[in-house]
């Protein structure tokens, strides 16, 4: 790999010490009974329930909109700026352009992650782009590009839904025009057994073939994001390994999903809209 | 290219009408040509011609270290390039994003254990391991690149071959591969659940498959979905549309039914039909013999480039048949030839067509109702002429496959 | 100009389904459109002039934000809340937010310094904290300020890379600090020194067995222990302003149209280092009267911080 002579590297190979532990000897099995016992899961939550959401918006002053959104421990940060010129084009565009940027903090998965953009976190950002796309109004600032910025702080899970709800709160929080709020779950599969939300290791877990009885069967995990009024999808990503009964089935509990998030972020904008209303009319 | 309204209204019409603008109906796909084994360097390779889309793909293979949270398997990566010429907006850094979306997607694709075993690919544990390089060249796009690079990679990877380990040498924390010097020692990847990928696109109140330049121009959006046998492991939804719930599982519903198919033929065009049996002087069923169709079991799909028959008879009492074997392999020991020594005269067929080695194996064309295959120095030998044309058409899909094959030496 | 108008005098113009019953709809808020000018008035000014805005508020002996010359806005510290790091913090200075996170690999040490292990600090400045910064690689003010922050660890020795070794010249530790801006208000330097210090308060390191004959180690996650820290550091930064006012703690207005700026880092109540790099020059009274502003900051801080890690 090339050198980064623009940061302060460390030494040429260095090793995570988590491999150095004594031997994991759980079967994978025995992992995933830990996680998802009688219908439970490791933090008591039900096998279909969401974690707590926690939305705050305004954390960024030095941008138009952002949003910062805690889903049981992952969280993320997103920030919405105004819009300019579309960089390096020189056709006009009818309609304008959505530009995002997904990225894990260095520190916020167990493993170190590097500071350039790598594979994953681009594959993140383009099915950002691919649920942002149709929610916003593009037609109404034509040639110019809207940027959005999502940084995982913290990731337990999940990161990539939080990033695409948090990014649709943002972006109202900055005025930009949408056809509606757009909201997205993950959920995990193994077996018989769906996950809605999963954490880390749920996710981990579900994203291969864990012997459960003695049997191998379907598994994945799908990000599913939702225009709630419109009953339209945005963005749909599958991985794993799933049968179209199993995803037919999937689709149903993320749309409820989805159902259910919307009132908390409803929520969360109309008190926000209220105390702007408040704060001007102070200025008054 | 940028179509003006009239136009577009024109495909939405074909599309309503079940009548394309070029007169396939909605779940027709064009003439593919596939040819494999094309680049001499390469460990595998394959070129896939889907109407004017144009893909190269070759692979490479290296010995690697195992990631170490994950030292049993080996390493798979995908990497696009696309050509500056392939469409306009290639030129400069305009076919990045392109790129980065389909490698991912094939990699998110590949990635489940069930559809492509990296534990195959592992050497010694935590050590040693292949680590394979598909590299995609996107000579041309005429449409659909997704369905069109999955083929390639697909048939790539079946033609890859992986030369065998012959020994590992561990000195303290030094291994030491030997790989077996034979050209033809080698075992192929097992690529038969590896995924297709097929691209519905959503046009008017319709979903169609295979669109080209002008249909995706007219599509609000698509789904792209990666089948292996029946189940997906991957789907991505991509264009800038959203979907109805009911129309994501209609697209769901299309392409597992359309990438089944256009797996099967893949498949078909891939293998080659042989007769597989062997019978000995000493055995009284003759069947093998006589009427090799007649064998239960006796017809194999073979994923090797020729069938052969090997029958020994004996020169006293001439022509008394000694023992009779009809099987497929990569490289036969020789092609098309009689040996004689002092007691037996053996002789060696090959071919390339499906059940071609039917015959006795007495005269030169190998299979009797293959009779016009009768001149053994251009038509057996390899690496001069282009062997034989397999034509599998399936439903309505079709599937050219010439196989050229040359030996590297 | 227009284009903004339309998009930005606008709330929030959620619209869910027609049936659900919304509470604000666009009508009310354009209550607040018609407001927009004359609350406004100072913003134009300053938008159109800011350096004459800045220098008319600071005639009245006044920041725009409403400070005192030499007064500090309000710091924050969180420490601990991201526990897929061995030690982490987030520090805001006013609305500057910086995080800081430390994640402990394992390495061989240099041939030239087998007994020593490595600190790598790193300042990313993401698109995502303001507008001057774009995609890519880091921009030339997050490489000064890396270095400058590495400098000041390595100069302070607040940590000692001989405490990193394991076992001389085949083991030792490497701590990547990372620090990350969310939002950039100026006094970055502050926060981030405030940031590192109680990430490395909160870090921990596993014990390791290392048998040097066979290389082999074993991490023990049960046993983890914090690592001494010889020294706290205190940061402040000033800017000077038409090359006579000084203003403490600035914002990121400020730092735009200062002529200069200061950075004093204080190791306890000793002087740690001061970063000048170059802009209007500062008189030797001004320098030392920053110093002892700064030193009567310390207390404050290092107090916060005591009171910080005793929550945790």
């Amino acid at each position: 790999m090339p050198v980064d002579h623009k940061r302060i590297n460390g030494p040429e190979e260095t090793v995570p010490y988590s491999l150095f532990t004594k031997l994991n000897t759980k079967s994978l099995q025995q992992q995933f009974k830990e996680q998802v016992r009688d219908e439970k899961r490791s933090d008591n939550r039900l096998l279909l329930e969401h974690r707590k959401i926690f939305i705050k918006t305004g954390l960024v002053s030095q941008a138009k909109g952002s949003a910062y959104i805690e889903q049981g421990k992952t969280k993320v940060i997103v920030s919405v700026f105004d819009p300019r010129e579309i960089p390096n084009r020189t056709d006009y565009s009818l309609k304008g352009e959505i530009y995002c940027e997904f990225k894990f903090a260095t520190f916020s998965c167990t493993k170190r992650r590097l500071h350039q953009q790598d594979t994953e976190e681009k594959q993140y950002s383009a099915l950002m782009k691919q649920a942002l796309d149709s929610t916003v109004c593009r037609h109404e600032f034509p040639n110019f590009q809207v940027d959005i910025y999502a940084f995982v702080l913290h990731n337990d899970g999940s990161a990539l839904s939080a990033a695409i709800t948090a990014a649709g709160v943002a972006l109202a929080h900055a005025g930009v025009p949408m056809y509606d709020l757009i909201v997205s779950a993950t959920l995990g599969i193994q077996q018989n057994i769906k996950l809605l939300d999963p954490s880390v290791t749920e996710q981990w877990l579900c994203e291969m073939p864990v012997p459960l009885d003695g049997k191998v069967g379907n598994q994945g995990v799908i990000v599913m994001s939702m225009l709630q009024s419109h009953e339209q999808i945005s963005q749909f990503y599958q991985v794993g390994n799933l049968s179209l009964e199993d995803i037919t089935d999937s689709i149903k509990i993320l749309e409820n999903a989805c159902k259910e998030l919307i009132p908390l972020i409803q929520k969360h904008l109309v008190k926000h809209v209220l105390k702007t209303m408040k704060n001007k009319s102070e200025d008054k | 290219m940028a179509l003006c309204e009239a136009e577009k209204t024109f495909v939405l019409h074909g599309v309503e009408e079940n009548f394309r603008i070029d007169g396939r109906e909605r779940e027709d796909y064009r003439p593919m040509e596939l040819e494999t084994d094309i680049v001499s360097h390469a460990f595998g390779s394959a070129r896939l011609r889907l109407a004017n889309t144009d893909v190269l793909v070759a692979v490479k293979i290296e010995v690697d270290t195992p990631f170490p949270e994950r030292p049993f398997e080996g390493k798979l990566e995908f990497f696009v390039d696309c050509s500056a010429n392939a469409t306009p907006d290639f030129e400069g850094r305009g076919g990045e994003g392109v790129a980065i979306e389909i490698s991912n997607t094939l990699s998110a694709a590949y990635s489940s254990p069930n559809v492509f075993d990296l534990k195959k690919l592992c050497i010694l544990k935590g050590k040693k391991c292949w680590k394979v390089y598909v590299d995609i060249l996107l000579l041309e796009c005429g449409g659909n690149l997704f369905d069109a690079v999955s083929l390639a990679v697909k048939a790539a990877l079946w033609n890859t071959q992986v030369p065998l380990v012959k020994q590992i040498d561990i000195d303290g924390n030094n291994v030491e591969i030997k790989v077996s010097e034979e050209l033809y020692d080698c075992r192929k990847l097992d690529v038969e659940k590896a995924p297709i990928l097929v691209t519905v696109c959503k046009i008017g109140e319709h979903c169609i498959v295979d669109p080209n330049v002008a249909e995706e121009q007219c599509s609000v959006g698509s789904v792209v979905v990666a089948v292996s046998e029946d189940k997906f492991s991957t789907i991505l939804q991509t264009g800038t549309g959203s979907l109805h719930m009911s129309t994501l599982v209609d697209c769901l519903q299309l392409g597992i039914k359309v990438a089944q198919r256009l797996d099967a033929a893949l498949w078909d065009t891939l293998t080659l039909e042989c007769y597989t049996c062997s019978t000995t002087e000493d055995e009284s069923d003759t069947t093998c013999l006589d009427n090799p169709s007649g064998v239960v079991g006796g017809v194999t799909d073979c994923d090797k480039k020729y069938c052969i028959i090997v029958r020994v008879d004996y020169k006293d009492p001439r022509g008394k048949l000694a023992s009779i074997l009809r099987s497929c392999v990569d490289k036969p020991t020789y092609t098309n030839d009689v040996i004689e020594d002092e007691t037996h005269r053996v002789y060696y067929r090959s071919c390339r067509t499906a059940k071609c080695n039917g015959g006795s194996g007495r005269s030169d064309s190998t299979s009797d109702d293959n009779g016009s295959l009768g001149d053994k120095s251009t038509i057996y030998c390899p690496g001069i002429g282009d062997g034989a044309v397999a034509v599998t058409v399936s439903f309505s899909i079709l599937l050219f496959a010439y196989a050229f094959v040359r030996y590297v030496r | 100009m227009n284009l903004m108008c339309i998009l930005y005098s606008v709330v929030p113009t959620y619209q869910p389904a027609q049936k659900s019953q919304n509470k604000v709809r666009l009508s009310q808020v354009k209550v607040f459109d018609n407001n927009f000018k004359r609350r406004n008035m100072a913003e134009e000014y300053k938008s159109l002039h800011p350096i004459k805005y800045y220098r008319d508020c600071l005639a009245h002996d006044i920041r725009p934000d409403g400070r005192a010359f030499d007064k500090f806005r309000p710091v924050l510290l969180n420490i601990g809340s991201i526990d897929t790091t061995d030690g982490s913090a987030i520090a805001k200075v006013g609305k500057t937010t910086i995080v800081c996170g430390i994640k402990a690999e394992l390495c061989k040490p240099k041939a030239d310094t087998p007994n020593q292990g490595f600190v790598v600090p790193n300042l990313e400045l993401p698109p995502l904290c303001s507008p001057k910064f774009r995609p890519g690689p880091p921009s030339d003010q997050a490489q000064v300020l890396t270095q400058l922050i590495a400098d000041i660890i390595e100069n302070s020795k607040c940590v000692d890379p001989k405490d990193l070794c394991i076992y001389p010249d085949k083991l030792a530790w490497c701590l990547f600090i990372d620090f990350v801006c969310l939002n950039y208000d100026g006094s970055l330097i502050d926060a981030c020194i405030i940031a590192l210090v109680g990430a490395l308060h909160t870090l921990t390191l596993p014990s390791v067995d290392y048998d040097p004959s066979l290389d082999n180690k074993l991490v023990n996650l049960e046993d983890r222990k914090p690592i001494p820290i010889h020294s706290t550091l205190i940061s402040t930064t000033f800017v000077i302003f038409d090359d006579k006012i000084i203003l403490a703690d600035p914002t990121v207005d400020e730092e735009n149209y200062c002529t200069g700026i200061v950075t004093i880092v204080l190791k306890g109540d000793e002087l740690c280092c001061v970063h000048k790099p170059g802009g209007s020059p500062i008189t030797e009274d001004d320098l030392f009267d920053c110093i002892d502003k700064s030193k009567l900051r310390s207390p404050l801080i290092q107090n916060l911080i005591k009171t910080a890690l005793k929550q945790k």
